[in-house]
């Protein structure tokens, strides 16, 4: 959708996510690595458990569909060159240090006076201002101080992060939306502009509940398991059933406690629950210790079903329940598969194809589809770096050997 | 398409127009970041058919009212709201009007319930050929579970998340918010501006669908690599990262205190090991490689517990901060709402709403030096209905005095 748009992506796994947004939407995006290759790459789990910058399965997975060069922007002939290519460029994704970039005359206010449109995002830890601006940080940091940590967990246990990384997913989602309001201004005033995104920033506003309940209400959440406020008490989301877990809450929904009063009645489960009258029992009116009651007959219940058994009850029942997926379901699930969500890339230098992440959402008219594998390092030098900056074969051996590039 | 003039500081999206018929939480976040940023978005309700978020608390005084939600404020700020009662035969003419007036139509409401109402995408493009549709559910609007209901929980659960959440001798854990309804919201915006730039080339517009499925497992990515090309399927593993050590949270000084750190490479290994003073430990057998430390880590992680209790979480966090090594402390919601960096760059903006008062509103995180957002209250049920429908959908006042008293617009 965005073809003819260039993006220069110079971020580490802060930003990464930023670039393969943008590559999706057809975006040329060129990561710039240094000189023998990003230090990502090094970030595992790597494809046949072989440490080797080539061989980064993380790697590529933020990178799928962008370029490659290589590049010592920290040295003044990488930073001509560096120059010459922001001229041409609409974009610049960086997540270095605040003022780092600044020192090396590269910041948004150098770069702007050689190209006025050019957009130019940074994504930090806490942002480009202030007192935190120079901590230092890490998704599990950041996670703890943005008070999600502190509600996610068991009370007889440290408290837990999300999965992976999901402050820098966050960081670099919210910068590509930025980049894409910026592009859109743009395109009527003709100027553009630098972005500021802070990852602690993104991971606060998605612990969206609790700092408002402290200002309205002087509550402090803090974690227990599995279990959900809701109203006067609290109910369990997590269920274990014969052969894995599903997710279901007890919620005001008379109707759908009606059915699976019903579904348990079938098989003689139902006990005490059949002769309650949902609909004048709301509960958020419980407390936990009259919830946990009926929780466990139905506990019972899901137990003694499979998960495949109980979504299709859900199914026909409407019981809302989901199946938690591990992620051999997921790969395998008939939803994706039908939707042509896996994109299957070989890799002939490992030997096999790939199956990653295709699209970000579906449109027929315009695919948001990853177009490429991730690229090897400095794969593009040749056609970027000789072809369109000009620089003859022996201009890049020389440049190899001063290990600007 | 704009209206902006050049070089003004007015929020990026002047001009942009956005009929949201969403509703909860996945579709109201993504218009609110539209509308922080200038679009012009009306929120299309009922009080026939209340936003669920309207009835959510906290309220005001602890009075349970559509305009008391400190709720739905967090996530309709800059909006204005119109009712509509899409039941009321004469309704769909006016839906249709804001159609007509709408770059962009945005809805997350059950599968099939937009075409039940004369208002699925080829009703839309029948109406204005180039509109924007975006739809927003839980695991897409085509394939086997098109019709999917779910709440919160569901994208966690089927896209892995939950799976990857939680100890590993325990079961899988779902963290008391919905992932989904914070990270999809904004692959809803990307592709409204993809879908507009996109038009501005060929002049077609198109429908979009979007999963809070799918987009959960792009945020998950490399666990699927991991699974597609090793066979390897990883599960949850509490705070521990297999490529990082130690990582995790560690006791504190005084009752449920924690400090995060996280240790990447053999220089933070170094720092870190000189700030609990045990310089021994470098180069020890057990932890000198992150393979040592991977495979011993039940004992380093006593060994840093042992130390991190003898110092309040915050010392902690100085102590390793002062020798450049990551960490951060465990922060209550208080904490979070006091911060100092939080303040200063003002993600949260105190604005005065008719019936709340004066309340904090999450902006935007995202600065922008030229365009900056700029964040308005939450409107009231229907606060903006006659400025909407004679202003922006240019009705004369005899024929909007008619359809209220008609009922069209409860």
């Amino acid at each position: 959708m965005l073809d003819d748009i260039r993006a220069l992506d110079l971020t580490d796994e802060k930003g990464l996510f930023c670039g393969k947004i943008l590559a999706n939407l057809g975006v040329e995006v060129i990561k710039v690595e240094r000189p023998g290759g990003d230090l990502t790459r090094m970030l595992g789990p790597f494809c046949d458990g072989e440490v080797n910058p080539e061989r980064s399965l993380y790697w590529i997975a933020y990178n799928g569909g962008k370029k490659s060069i290589t590049l010592d922007i920290t040295g003044e002939r990488g930073k001509h060159y560096f120059r010459e290519l922001a001229i041409g460029a609409d974009i610049i994704i960086e997540s270095f240090p605040p003022d780092q970039l600044e020192g090396l005359g590269l910041g948004y206010n150098d770069l702007s006076k050689i190209n006025p449109g050019l957009i130019l995002v940074s994504i930090t830890p806490y942002g480009s201002t202030g007192p935190y601006k120079d901590l230092k940080a890490s998704d599990i940091t950041l996670a703890a101080m943005s008070g999600l940590m502190s509600l996610t967990g068991d009370k007889d246990r440290a408290p837990l992060r999300l999965c992976l990384e999901q402050s820098y997913c966050l960081a670099g989602t919210h910068a590509a939306v930025g980049l894409l309001y910026a592009l859109y201004e743009r395109s009527i005033s003709g100027l553009g502009q630098h972005i500021d995104v802070s990852a602690y920033e993104c991971i606060v506003l998605a612990n969206y509940r609790e700092p408002m309940m402290w200002e309205w209400e002087k509550r402090i959440a803090n974690r227990k398991g599995d279990r959900l406020f809701r109203g006067k008490g609290t109910t369990k989301q997590v269920w274990e059933c014969k052969d894995g877990y599903i997710t279901w809450n007890l919620i005001d929904n008379p109707g759908m406690l009606k059915n699976l009063v019903g579904c348990m009645d079938e098989e003689g489960m139902a006990g005490t629950l059949k002769s309650i009258e949902w609909d004048k029992l709301p509960i958020t009116d419980l407390s936990t210790e009259e919830i946990m009651p009926i929780e466990e007959r139905i506990s019972a219940f899901f137990l003694k079903h499979t998960k495949n058994e109980l979504e299709r009850i859900s199914i026909q029942k409407n019981l809302t329940l989901s199946v938690i997926n591990d992620l051999h379901d997921v790969m395998e699930s008939d939803q994706l598969m039908e939707r042509g969500f896996w994109c299957d890339q070989g890799y002939s230098e490992f030997g096999k194809s790939i199956k990653i992440p295709g699209f970000l959402f579906l449109s027929e008219e315009a695919p948001s589809r990853v177009r490429s594998k991730a690229p090897r390092i400095g794969e593009h030098n040749e056609q970027i770096l000789g072809i369109e900056l000009g620089l003859s074969k022996e201009d890049m051996a020389e440049l190899k050997e001063a290990k600007v590039i | 398409m704009g209206t902006k003039k050049s070089n003004s500081n007015a929020p990026a999206l002047e001009g942009l127009k956005i009929a949201d018929f969403s509703w909860v939480g996945a579709g109201p976040r993504a218009t609110k970041d539209l509308a922080d940023n200038g679009a012009t978005v009306v929120k299309i309700e009922s009080s026939t058919r209340l936003d669920l978020t309207r009835l959510s608390p906290p309220f005001k005084d602890g009075i349970m009212d559509p305009n008391r939600s400190g709720f739905f404020v967090h996530s309709n700020t800059s909006k204005y709201s119109a009712t509509l009662n899409l039941k009321h035969p004469k309704s769909i003419e006016v839906a249709r009007r804001f159609v007509r007036w709408a770059d962009v139509v945005l809805e997350n409401f059950g599968y099939g319930f937009m075409e039940s109402i004369g208002l699925g995408y080829e009703d839309l493009k029948e109406i204005k050929e180039d509109i924007i549709m975006v739809s927003v559910s839980i695991a897409g609007r085509t394939g086997p579970y098109a019709d999917f209901r779910g709440y919160g929980n569901s994208a966690a659960a089927l896209s892995g998340h939950a799976h990857l959440t939680g100890w590993p001798d325990r079961a899988p854990l779902i963290p008391p918010i919905a992932f989904g309804d914070v990270i999809t919201p904004l692959f809803a915006v990307i592709a409204v501006m993809a879908a507009l730039e996109f038009r501005k080339r060929t002049g077609k517009g198109q429908y979009i669908d979007v999963s809070q499925w799918e987009t959960m497992v792009q945020c998950i990515a490399p666990a699927f690599l991991d699974y597609a090309a090793n066979g390897n399927a990883q599960t949850r593993m509490g705070n521990r990262n297999q490529w990082a050590a130690p990582h995790g949270a560690f006791p504190c000084k005084g009752e449920d205190n924690w400090c995060a750190l996280g240790i990447f490479d053999e220089r933070q290994w170094k720092d870190f090991c000189s700030v609990i003073g045990k310089s021994n430990m470098v180069n020890h057998p057990k932890f000198k490689t992150l393979k040592a430390r991977k495979e011993n880590e039940d004992e380093l992680e006593a060994i840093i517990s042992d130390w991190t209790k003898s110092y309040t979480k915050e010392e902690v966090m100085h102590l390793m901060q002062e020798a450049g090594v990551p960490s951060g402390v465990v922060r209550n919601a208080k904490e979070v709402l006091e911060c100092s960096q939080l303040n200063q760059r003002q993600l949260f903006v105190k604005l005065e709403h008719p019936v709340i008062g004066v309340c904090n509103n999450p902006s935007p995180p995202m600065k922008f030096s030229r365009t900056p957002s700029k964040v308005r209250p939450a409107p009231c049920l229907g606060e903006h209905n006659h400025y909407v429908y004679t202003r922006l959908l240019g009705m004369s006042d005899d024929e909007f005095v008619s359809l209220l008293n008609e009922g069209v617009f409860e």
